[in-house]
C-alpha cells in the first residue's frame, strides 16, 4: 500500500515541481520555527550534564528587605546573607540537598602566566558537587573536612588549567586568586557557558575565601510533589528568622522558583511574568502552525480538483469514504514528513548558526541537550498535526462528493 | 474591471476564503511588529548625546593588603590614591591617547547608577526634580564629547560646576548660569548639555554631572574606572603597541592591568535585551511574509492553470497582454484590501483596549505600522502573482479555444 503511495508521491513531484516545491518548503520553513523554539526551551530547561536535575530542582536567588513599620520596601534584590541561608535553607527537612553559592569575578593567575585572566569564580560549598554532575578529568572537588576548615583548594576547568599551566594534569600547582594563594585539587571538563547556575572557570569552597554575602540557593527535592511542602517550610522558616530582626523584615516574593520560572527572571523587573511568557509561546506556536496550515489547506484543495477524477473512479470500485480520506492524508503525510526532515535539519543550522543572539553564546551547544529523542518525537507530531490541519478538511470535502458528479 | 473582479471573487468565494482568512490572521501581528520596529527605529535616530567612538573602559586591580607579594606603603613611599594619579597621567602621556578620566559609575551604558534630587530657586518658588547624579572630572566630557548647545565641550568652563541635560534643565527651569543644588551640596552653577539617554532604545533622561577636578576626584576612596579615548585609524599593530604600553603603564606597586573593554562591546551587551527582541520581530515578520508569498504563488498558479480558457476568451475578445497581467494583480490587492479591514479594526481595538502591547508607540507610529504592513503585504502578493501571471501573459489563445 505505502509503496503505491510512494510511487504517486514521486510522480507528483515530477510533474508539478513548483507546488511540490513550495508545499515542502512550505512545512520545512513550518517545522523549522517550531523547533527553534522548542530546541531553545529544550536548552535553556532540559536537565543534562551537568545541571541534571533541573526538573526537581527549586531556586532562591534573592530577597526583599521591608520595613516592618508599614510595609514598604526599603529596596529590592538584595543577595541573601549567609546567616539567612544557614538558618531557613540548610536547615530544610523536605528537600533531598540543599547548596548555596556565590560568584564574582575575580583576577586569577599563576606564577608560570604573567598575565591575570578575569575569571568567574563561584564560591560553594560541597553539596554543589552532588547536585551537579561534573566530570573530573584529573583529581576530586573539595572535601567537607576542606570545607569546615576553610582549606584553600580549588577546583579550575580545562580551559583555564591549559592557559594557565600549559597542562591539563594542574593537580598540586598554585592558583592565585586576588592575591591569595589556592591548591588546585582537581580539573572538571569543559561544559556550555549556558548552565549558568554550575558554569565557572574557578570553584572555591566559601569559606576559604571568607564570602559571607551574595548567595544563590538551590534546593533539591525528591520530586515535585514535595514541592508545595518545602514552600511551607521555608515560609516558616523565614518568619521564624524576621522575628529577630528590629525594623526589618527579609521577603522572598515567590521564591522559591522552579526552573523555567528563575529563566525569566531579571534583576530590574518586579515580577517574572510566567503566565504572560507562557502564552506567549503558545499564540507563536499557534501561529507557526496555523499560518502554513491554511497555505498548504488552499494548495491541497486545488490540488484535489484535479485528483477528483482518479477519486471518482476509485470510489465507483468501490473504496468507501475512510479509505479515500486516508488515501489522500497519507499521501500528504509524505510530502510533510519530507519537509519536516528538511526543516529540522534547517533548525539544527539556524540555532548553530545565529547562536549568538538566539541562546546569547558563542559557545558550544552540547551535543547531548539537542538529541534526546523526545525532539523527534515532537517534530513527528507537529508533522503530523500539520498534516491534518493542512489536508484534513480538503480530504473530507472531496470524500463527500457524489461518484456520478465527479465522473461526469 | 474592478466590478468585474469583485463579481469573479465573489463566485469562487471558497476558494478565496482560504486567502483571506489567511491573510486577516497574518495582518494582525503584522501591524503590531511593525508598530514596534517603527519605534525602535525612530528612537534609533535620535542623537544620543555622547559618542562612544574609540573608547575604551580600564579596570585596574588593586592587590589586597593580605596578598603575597604586596607593597606596602612604606615601602614604596607613596600611597594607593597617588598610585592611581600616577598611573592616570602615565597613560595620558601615551601616543595616541587623546583623552583619559577616571570615572565612578558614571560611564555610558551602565547598568548601575545614583540618584539625586535636584533644585532651583527661583523668586516665587523651588523647583525640585529627580535625576540620574553623576560624579566627574572635566575630562570625563572630552573621552565621550558631550557638548553644550553651542557645540563646545561641557564642564570646561570652572573648576566645581553642574552639567545637566537639556532635559533636567526643562524641568527645573533654569538656563545657563544659573544656580542649582543637588541633595545637601553646595550651590553650583549650570552648564546645559545637549539632551542625553541612556541606550538608543531609551528615551531622554534628566541626568545631571557634578564636575569635580581630577586632583580632588582622585583622592577619594575607591578605586574608578577608567575611560579613555585613543586616536582614530589606528592599525592593529599600533594598536597591540598601545595596549601593550598601557599595560605597563598600569604596573605601578600595587596596581596593575585587570582587563579593558571597548565600549562597542560594553553598549552592546548593555542592550542585548532590546536587540532580541528587534531580532525576533524582524524574524517573525520574515515568516509571515514568506508564508503569504508561498500561499500566494501556489493559489495563483492554480488558479491561472484553471483559468486558461477564460483567459484565452478575454484575449480573443480584445484584451492585451498587459491587461491580463494587471487583472490579477489587482485580484490579489482587492483580496488583501478586503482582508484589511476587518483586520485594521482588530488592530485599532487592540491599541485602545491594550491587549497586546510591545512597544510605546504613539498614534503616529500606529498609522505608519498600518500603512507599512498594507505596503509590504502588497508588495509581497504582487510578488507572488509576479510568475503565475507571467505564464498566463503567454497563453496562446487559438491553442486554448482550440482545447476547448
Amino acid at each position: 500500500m505505502f509503496k503505491q503511495y510512494f510511487k504517486q508521491v514521486i510522480y507528483q513531484l515530477k510533474e508539478n515541481k513548483l507546488i511540490s516545491w513550495i508545499s515542502i518548503l512550505g512545512t520545512a520553513f513550518s517545522i523549522t520555527m517550531i523547533m527553534v523554539l522548542i530546541l531553545i526551551l529544550q536548552i535553556k530547561n532540559a536537565d543534562y550534564r551537568p545541571e541534571i536535575h533541573r526538573n526537581r530542582t527549586l531556586y532562591v536567588l534573592f530577597r526583599d528587605i521591608m520595613f516592618k513599620s508599614n510595609n514598604t520596601r526599603t529596596g529590592s534584590n538584595f543577595s541573601l546573607q549567609h546567616d539567612l541561608v544557614k538558618e531557613c535553607f540548610y536547615s530544610l527537612k523536605s528537600t533531598e540537598m540543599v547548596t548555596a553559592y556565590s560568584k564574582g569575578q575575580e583576577p586569577v593567575y599563576s606564577t608560570e602566566y604573567s598575565n591575570f585572566l578575569p575569571g568567574q569564580i563561584k564560591y560553594t560549598d560541597t553539596t554543589f558537587w552532588k547536585l551537579f554532575d561534573f566530570k573530573f578529568l584529573y583529581g576530586k572537588p573539595f572535601t567537607e573536612a576542606d570545607f569546615q576548615s576553610g582549606i584553600k583548594k580549588a577546583v579550575i576547568t580545562e580551559n583555564i588549567a591549559r592557559t594557565l599551566y600549559h597542562t591539563e594534569n594542574a593537580i598540586g600547582k598554585t592558583l592565585l586568586i586576588k592575591g591569595v594563594a589556592y591548591n588546585v585539587c582537581g580539573v572538571t571538563e569543559d561544559f556550555p557557558e549556558l548552565a549558568t547556575h554550575a558554569y565557572a572557570d574557578v570553584y572555591v569552597p566559601y569559606t576559604a575565601a571568607g564570602v559571607n554575602d551574595g548567595f544563590t540557593c538551590l534546593l533539591l527535592a525528591h520530586d515535585r510533589d514535595d514541592f508545595t511542602a518545602i514552600r511551607q517550610e521555608i515560609k516558616a522558616n523565614i518568619e521564624r528568622f524576621n522575628i529577630k530582626e528590629n525594623e526589618t523584615y527579609s521577603h522572598l516574593r515567590d521564591q522559591p522558583y522552579t526552573h523555567f520560572t528563575q529563566t525569566l527572571f531579571h534583576f530590574n523587573t518586579d515580577n517574572t511574568q510566567t503566565k504572560e511568557t507562557i502564552i506567549m509561546y503558545t499564540i507563536l506556536l499557534l501561529f507557526f502552525l496555523l499560518v502554513p496550515a491554511i497555505n498548504l489547506s488552499g494548495l491541497t484543495h486545488s490540488h484535489l480538483e484535479k485528483k477528483m477524477e482518479e477519486i471518482g473512479i476509485r470510489r465507483s470500485f468501490g473504496a468507501s469514504r475512510q479509505q479515500i480520506i486516508s488515501l489522500i492524508l497519507n499521501e500528504n503525510l509524505i510530502l510533510t514528513l519530507l519537509g519536516g526532515v528538511i526543516g529540522l535539519t534547517l533548525s539544527y543550522a539556524c540555532l548553530f548558526l545565529l547562536r549568538n543572539w538566539l541562546l546569547g553564546s558563542e559557545q558550544n551547544i552540547s551535543i547531548e541537550a539537542l538529541s534526546s529523542p523526545k525532539i523527534f518525537l515532537v517534530t513527528f507530531f507537529s508533522c503530523l498535526l500539520l498534516n491534518l490541519l493542512s489536508a484534513g478538511i480538503p480530504a473530507w470535502k472531496a470524500s463527500n462528493k457524489e461518484i456520478v458528479n465527479i465522473l461526469k | 474591471m474592478i466590478r468585474n473582479i469583485l463579481k469573479q471573487l465573489w463566485n469562487q468565494r471558497r476558494v478565496n476564503g482560504w486567502i483571506l482568512i489567511e491573510l486577516f490572521l497574518v495582518f494582525i501581528p503584522l501591524v503590531i511588529i511593525c508598530d514596534l520596529l517603527i519605534t525602535f527605529h525612530l528612537s534609533y535616530q535620535q542623537p544620543l548625546g555622547f559618542n562612544i567612538n574609540n573608547t575604551y573602559l580600564i579596570q585596574l586591580y588593586e592587590k589586597p593588603s593580605n596578598a603575597i607579594d604586596y607593597v606596602s606603603t612604606e615601602l614604596s613611599g607613596s600611597n594607593s590614591n597617588e598610585d592611581f594619579a600616577n598611573i592616570i597621567s602615565r597613560i595620558r602621556n601615551l601616543k595616541y591617547v587623546e583623552e583619559v578620566s577616571a570615572t565612578f559609575r558614571a560611564y555610558p551604558y551602565n547598568g548601575s547608577m545614583d540618584g539625586g534630587s535636584y533644585k532651583s530657586y527661583h523668586p516665587n518658588d523651588t523647583i525640585t526634580a529627580y535625576g540620574i547624579y553623576k560624579k566627574v572630572s572635566p575630562e570625563f566630557f572630552k573621552v565621550f564629547r558631550i557638548q553644550t548647545s553651542n557645540g563646545q565641550i561641557a564642564g570646561q568652563a570652572h573648576p566645581y560646576q553642574f552639567v545637566i541635560s537639556q532635559s533636567l534643565a526643562d524641568s527645573l527651569k533654569v538656563n545657563n548660569g544659573d544656580s542649582i543644588t543637588v541633595g545637601s551640596s553646595n550651590s553650583y552653577i549650570v552648564e546645559i548639555c545637549t539632551h542625553t539617554r541612556r541606550s538608543e532604545y531609551n528615551q531622554y533622561w534628566e541626568e545631571g554631572y557634578e564636575v569635580v577636578p581630577e586632583s580632588i576626584l582622585l583622592k577619594y576612596n575607591f578605586v574608578p574606572d577608567i575611560c579613555i579615548r585613543i586616536q582614530e585609524g589606528l592599525s592593529n599593530e599600533q594598536q597591540q603597541k598601545l595596549w601593550t604600553d598601557i599595560q605597563k603603564a598600569c604596573q605601578v606597586n600595587n596596581y596593575s592591568l585587570f582587563y579593558w573593554k571597548s565600549f562597542n562591546e560594553i553598549r552592546k551587551q548593555f542592550i542585548t535585551i532590546p536587540t532580541n527582541l528587534n531580532n525576533y520581530s524582524k524574524s517573525f515578520l520574515t515568516f509571515l511574509l514568506v508564508n503569504v508569498f508561498l500561499g500566494i504563488i501556489g493559489t495563483f498558479w492554480y488558479r491561472t492553470q484553471q483559468r486558461r480558457i477564460e483567459i484565452g476568451i478575454r484575449m480573443a475578445m480584445g484584451a492585451n497582454k498587459q491587461s491580463i497581467f494587471i487583472q490579477l494583480i489587482l485580484e490579489g490587492i482587492i483580496l488583501l484590501s478586503i482582508s484589511a479591514l476587518p483586520a485594521i479594526i482588530v488592530n485599532i481595538n487592540n491599541w485602545k483596549l491594550e491587549l497586546i502591547i510591545i512597544s510605546e508607540g504613539t498614534i503616529a507610529t500606529h498609522f505608519y505600522a498600518i500603512t507599512a504592513t498594507f505596503c509590504m503585504l502588497a508588495m509581497t502578493i504582487i510578488l507572488g502573482i509576479w510568475y503565475p501571471a507571467r505564464q498566463a501573459m503567454r497563453v496562446n489563445p487559438a491553442d486554448v479555444l482550440h482545447e476547448e
